[in-house]
């Protein structure tokens, strides 16, 4: 089973490393830079000031707009500043800088269970909201608004994906080989949350053998659900893909129209939900996949937010010869970065360390109409045709229409064997329209 | 939130294997095959045509590509629009003829539309058109290939020329051709074991057309390693399948229903066989119709292209002056693709 159309093998099941062998936590950072949101936009207000002694999970940003979510201290310290960082993409956020000490009110404890059943929808919100609790994936957004989102509608349907989308990632399939029970409960937490009438679960053939714990933990809790398994295809895991793959159920297992408004969440987003509501514990660690050609040890460890990236790839060895690139996140979508002094934060599932023979990268020459581009493009565009239209005439309303369906998926500048930057002009242009846009407002 | 348009610009961080260039070299690689029997087949004058073509296509090509103060050699398709030229042509060629051809098609086809990508036609197949229209004589330059030489009575005529002037309406059973006696060897081997439980009979004489030993141009007689190299290819990903099944598919269909020789032949009984090992009809198949710029972008326009072409070599054999016009069935169709184009795109 895969999506409709495009798509491209691009070797991701060479590039996952067995699971079992390559697990592990994190060494806690000694001093913790936490960032209060991801972009300019959405950073909490900074709760506590140079000199303040901190505890472990204390809550250090509260959100006060729709795009945040609350911070909380991933170590117990003093806050020795309040630094300006620059994200991935180069602006400028602001981050709590703690240096540890003292003792861990959480680590080492015995994990709590509070018996959640007990409480309402709006409690189960609150205590998500909370506890800063991220929704991740390609639209990362605060979990509430997803809940409040799908509240909207009666009896609202989840996809889960626990696939992941990228090569060399596989933080996903980690989470569910190693905590398909908290899955479960998270999502029972999140049916109750969001009054939901079922789930679809998405996953791989190389995680049939773990989805049947997560399958057998769902139905043990009455939740009404539908597997499904899917090919490993980029950009599988992409929201478009996950509904169109979802939508060939309908309507013999799924009512028909119900794959279009489904809500999608993912495994680590769960897991978090668990950990907030039943465990008491904000969102301050995940598991991170750290790997590439240009890493000695590829690992896949879980490591508490504010860890800077350089601290991690330490932990892993090091660099294997000289990383022709280091991205943040997939290979495909994600940043490339030349600061290794950044931390990460709640939505980093990977760092990559590609080699320069990984890449494969060459010459840019001309365009020779080839068609790959058209073969491979999942939202059925003429990248070819785009291209051509950014170069010529970047305003015309046919190329911002397709635009806006371009799901920045990548593929076409992938294959393209010309190497012309497929998916830098689109980007480009539509951040162009969009500062436009907003200038005339 | 995490906005799409705010993504790492040079994303992807990957790319796919192939590139510009090693597709090129892919196709180079390929025709190899083909190269090598031109050379044990006819000898020097093979050997020196097709140094000819390459030579003048990459000394046109540095030339013009200095003007633009870019240098192009890098991505090969100079010297495979050359070496394409040269496969094309006549071993017997006087050596103005490829060097002319060659210059043709890199400065007037390639450069003086924009050079690489920017072509409307397929540079080398028009380069084999002007040679053919402007030196005629030049052109039946045939040899007879070095396997054949021992045999007596064996004409320099492409088979397709001698059964027309024959006036033949068939090649099995015409009695004008000799055979060599590795044709009859394979022959007999193939008939006794594959083809005498199908219950057919392979007549004497196609082993000859399907290893190459007869005359023709350099590049396409040997029909056997010209379908090696393509299945290579078409392994690799480098070429489309659907061009030349589309183009072999609809020539072989009206070869066997019309006939392709210039004789009278009642309807379903032309020798469709014949027809696909003679001429350059395989070569021009699997090797310059699958030119990207030239052949349309998408699966449908790209059948109908194939179809097109495969159409127009078949009228061109059955009714044309010449003994064949494949190049100009290349660059008819290569005209109609921007109309071709369209076919397949999404509404919308």
């Amino acid at each position: 089973m895969s999506f409709g159309r495009g798509g491209l093998d691009i070797g991701l099941k060479r590039t996952r490393y067995p699971l079992n062998e390559r697990v592990g936590n994190a060494f806690l950072p000694v001093q913790a830079i936490v960032p209060l949101g991801r972009e300019a936009d959405d950073q909490a207000r900074c709760l506590v000031f140079p000199g303040d002694r901190v505890e472990e999970c204390q809550i250090i940003g509260r959100a006060d707009r729709r795009e945040a979510s609350n911070i909380h201290s991933p170590i117990p310290g003093t806050v020795s500043e309040i630094r300006s960082i620059r994200n991935p993409a180069g602006h400028i956020i602001q981050a709590v800088v703690v240096e540890l000490g003292g003792s861990f009110s959480v680590l080492g404890r015995k994990p709590e269970n509070f018996p959640w059943r007990s409480l309402s929808a709006a409690d189960i919100i609150h205590l998500i909201t909370e506890k800063g609790v991220l929704r991740l994936g390609k639209e990362a957004k605060p979990m509430q608004q997803v809940i409040l989102d799908a509240r909207k509608s009666g009896e609202p349907w989840f996809i889960l994906s626990c696939i992941d989308t990228e090569p060399h990632v596989a933080s996903e399939s980690l989470a569910l080989a190693e905590r398909a029970h908290a899955i479960a409960e998270g999502l029972e937490i999140l049916f109750k949350a969001a009054s939901a009438g079922a789930a679809v679960i998405i996953y791989s053939p190389s995680q049939s053998a773990a989805v049947e714990r997560l399958l057998e933990e769902i139905s043990s809790r009455g939740i009404k659900h539908v597997p499904l398994m899917v090919q490993d295809r980029y950009p599988q895991g992409f929201p478009s893909q996950l509904r169109s793959v979802a939508k060939s159920l309908e309507p013999r297992l799924i009512p028909a129209g119900l794959m279009e408004a489904a809500h999608i969440i993912d495994s680590s987003s769960l897991i978090a939900v668990r950990d907030a509501v039943a465990g008491n514990k904000p969102f301050i660690e995940r598991y991170i996949t750290v790997a590439g050609d240009a890493i000695k040890q590829p690992r896949i460890l879980k490591v508490r937010i504010g860890m800077k990236i350089g601290d991690i790839i330490e932990e892993c060895g090091g660099f294997r010869g000289v990383p022709e690139r280091i991205v943040l996140d997939g290979p495909m979508t994600g940043h490339a970065i030349t600061d290794l002094d950044i931390p990460v934060g709640k939505t980093n599932s990977a760092i990559v360390a590609l080699s320069k023979q990984e890449i494969n990268e060459s010459r840019r020459t001309s365009c020779v109409r080839c068609g790959r581009c058209v073969d491979v493009c999942p939202e059925a565009l003429d990248p070819q045709r785009l291209y051509s239209l950014c170069v010529l005439d970047p305003e015309s309303r046919a190329l911002s229409a397709a635009l806006s369906s371009c799901s920045s998926c990548g593929l076409c500048a992938y294959i393209c064997p010309s190497r012309l930057p497929l998916l830098e002009a689109f980007r480009r242009t539509m951040l162009g329209h969009e500062q436009r846009g907003a200038r005339r407002c | 939130m995490l906005n799409k348009n705010r993504q790492d610009p040079s994303a992807p961080h990957l790319y796919s294997p192939q590139s510009q260039a090693s597709l090129t070299v892919g196709m180079i690689l390929a025709l190899s095959p083909a190269v090598f029997w031109g050379f044990a087949a006819f000898g020097s004058p093979a050997a020196l045509t097709i140094a000819a073509a390459i030579l003048s296509a990459l000394a046109f090509e540095a030339l013009f590509s200095a003007l633009r103060r870019d240098f192009t050699l890098r991505d090969g398709s100079a010297f495979l629009t050359g070496l394409i030229i040269g496969l094309s042509l006549p071993p017997g060629a006087p050596l103005f003829v490829p060097i002319a051809a060659s210059a043709f098609a890199i400065v007037v086809v390639k450069w003086s539309f924009g050079g690489l990508g920017a072509n409307w036609m397929n540079p080398a197949m028009a380069g084999i058109a002007l040679a053919y229209l402007a030196w005629p004589g030049a052109m039946e330059g045939w040899l007879v290939p070095r396997g054949m030489v021992n045999i007596q009575g064996l004409s320099t005529s492409t088979p397709i020329a001698t059964l027309s002037a024959a006036g033949a309406a068939s090649f099995a059973g015409s009695g004008i051709f000799v055979t060599s006696s590795a044709d009859t060897f394979f022959t007999g081997i193939l008939n006794d074991g594959l083809f005498g439980s199908l219950g057919v009979s392979l007549p004497p004489g196609y082993m000859d057309l399907f290893s190459g030993n007869r005359p023709g141009a350099i590049g396409e007689i040997s029909i056997l390693l010209l379908l090696a190299g393509s299945l290579w290819i078409i392994a690799k990903r480098i070429i489309r399948v659907e061009i030349p099944v589309a183009i072999l598919g609809s020539f072989a269909l009206l070869s066997w229903i019309f006939g392709s020789l210039p004789g009278q032949l009642s309807l379903f009984s032309g020798d469709a066989l014949f027809s696909l090992f003679t001429g350059s009809i395989v070569f021009t198949a699997f090797f310059p119709a699958c030119d990207p710029v030239t052949s349309p972008i998408r699966r449908p326009g790209r059948i109908v292209y194939g179809l097109l072409i495969g159409t127009l070599c078949w009228a061109f054999r059955k009714a044309g002056a010449m003994g064949e016009g494949a190049a100009f069935a290349v660059i008819i169709t290569n005209c109609l693709v921007p109309a071709i184009d369209g076919l397949g795109r999404e509404r919308g």
